[in-house]
């Protein structure tokens, strides 16, 4: 049944993702033009400036890009589950664990899907230009250095930051989802209340998360570590370690609100 | 033999208004049977409750023996009062829809009614009429072979032509042995089709009595027995 969700998501996500998408390759393309025009001598003052509005135009794109897929995926679940839709999907023989999923993975996927599409489309507009080569040989400088200093590899840190951009993506998603849910259950003002509890919840979060840091920087555990030895690998590792945990509480307790509102307190008149 | 539907002391809230009240129902399989009341008595709510839509404070209800959940709702086909489906969606993509998530729905007659009609598959729910939203929605829930059809409203807000067309198809398409539960106020579309009714209002069950016993015993129709009981 999961599977099925999911290809019903996708179909009904992609038919807008894949026209950003288009549009963001295309300014690239010509943002890539744009640069190679502006490195030339000779070019008309007219014409830099045409290029230079080009370029602007080209970073608030991958802007709106990543902008649009945040409305899409909250706009998704709200109209699919909250509004007249939902009288048809919490129908389906289906249980409400496998609805939120199924959006979650998709909003998941998107939403990282949409970070590379600009990471993608950077590389678009600047391919084949110094500034290339350049941020390259800053790349691999760094990495040398993490190397030769703190024994680090390369491909576990990439790993680790993969692991917490999706962790911190799914908190990112169900934290809307749960203000919405909560919101829905009222039976008036449901957006008033959604945009309430949703910045109810960031000032709950943001409340513990500085009394976590002031705790864990006065326990007596922290200053034993010297950061410019091997303890630096360590540190990393149990810092990444930690903060997948917290981004793993913090979706736990936004998916079991989710949930248990859309379970009991379901009000789709 | 199971009941299909099964309500004990069922009651429901909203706020201090009580929707529903110690309401007390059997059903049985093979009936088609009208849930008659004047507005706000409390007829979507035991619907929507009965689709899991809504949860209750005190009481039970059961659907083939069974609390409602992923389980029930496959035998349960639902129509609601509004148009639940997806504006962007074509006809096509409903069928595909349906088709994907119940195992009981019959591609080959949905496609068959939808063609009377002239309704292209290639038009959107966006694109179609109020009235042919309705239709298509009713051809895919009634396109299902499911043991309880649950059917709030589904004559409320059209032309008689189109609750003509509405009515034949509901007959036309159930299965004998399957329940059919019509929630209305319009009692005299559907009089003729009705095996039993239960009448409703302010969240309490007033009578549940099946037609033939309502015309030999009290020698009424279920429209002149409704106004008679309802009288304001």
């Amino acid at each position: 049944m999961l599977s099925k969700l999911l290809k019903h998501e996708f179909a009904a996500t992609a038919r807008f993702m894949w026209i950003i998408y288009a549009a963001m390759a295309g300014l690239s393309l010509f943002a890539n033009l744009s640069i190679h025009m502006m490195d030339r001598p000779g070019v008309p003052g007219v014409i830099r400036a045409l290029m230079t509005l080009l370029l602007v135009l080209w970073v608030f794109s991958l802007i709106a890009g990543m902008i649009a897929t945040v409305v899409l995926m909250v706009m998704r679940f709200h109209r699919n589950l909250l509004t007249d839709e939902g009288y048809l999907m919490f129908t389906l023989p289906t249980d409400v664990h496998r609805l939120v999923i199924a959006k979650l993975l998709t909003a998941v996927v998107w939403l990282v899907a949409s970070m590379i599409m600009i990471a993608l489309c950077v590389c678009v507009a600047v391919m084949s230009t110094q500034f290339l080569r350049d941020g390259m040989e800053a790349l691999q400088g760094i990495l040398k250095v993490l190397s030769s200093r703190y024994a680090f590899s390369a491909v576990i840190i990439f790993a680790e930051l993969i692991v917490m951009l999706f962790l911190g993506v799914a908190g990112a998603c169900l934290k809307f989802y749960s203000a919405m849910s909560i919101g829905y259950g009222f039976s008036g003002h449901k957006v008033l209340w959604s945009v309430i509890f949703y910045f109810a919840q960031s000032t709950v979060l943001r409340i513990l998360g500085t009394v976590f840091m002031v705790a864990v920087a006065n326990s007596p555990f922290w200053p034993n570590y010297d950061f410019l030895t091997t303890d630096g690998q360590m540190l990393w590792h149990l810092g990444v370690l930690a903060a997948c945990g917290i981004e793993l509480i913090i979706g736990a307790v936004f998916y079991v609100l989710t949930t248990w509102n859309l379970k009991n307190r379901l009000n789709l008149s | 033999m199971t009941p299909i539907l099964e309500c004990r002391d069922l009651c429901k809230r909203y706020g201090s208004v009580q929707a529903l009240s110690r309401v007390n129902l059997i059903i049985e399989p093979g009936k088609i049977v009208g849930l008659l009341g004047p507005n706000g008595s409390g007829k979507t709510t035991l619907i929507k409750m009965a689709n899991g839509l809504l949860t209750w404070e005190s009481g039970q209800l059961l659907i083939d023996g069974k609390a409602p959940g992923a389980e029930t709702k496959s035998l349960v086909s639902y129509l609601p009062e509004r148009t639940y489906l997806a504006n962007w969606m074509t006809a096509k993509q409903t069928l595909d829809f349906f088709g994907d998530f119940y195992p009981d729905f019959r591609r080959d007659r949905a496609e068959d009614m939808l063609a009377r009609l002239n309704i292209p598959l290639t038009l959107t729910i966006r694109q179609m009429s109020k009235g042919t939203r309705e239709k298509v929605q009713l051809i895919l829930v009634m396109s299902r072979a499911a043991k309880l059809y649950l059917l709030d409203e589904p004559i409320g807000g059209v032309d008689p032509a189109t609750r003509d067309y509405i009515l034949h198809t509901i007959i036309g398409n159930y299965d004998p042995e399957a329940t059919v539960l019509i929630s209305t106020h319009l009692i005299a579309d559907v009089e003729q089709i009705l095996d039993e009714v239960i009448f409703i209002n302010q969240g309490q069950v007033l009578l549940h009595q099946s037609v033939d016993a309502i015309r030999e015993e009290q020698g009424k129709t279920v429209d002149q027995m409704f106004r008679e009981v309802f009288r304001c």
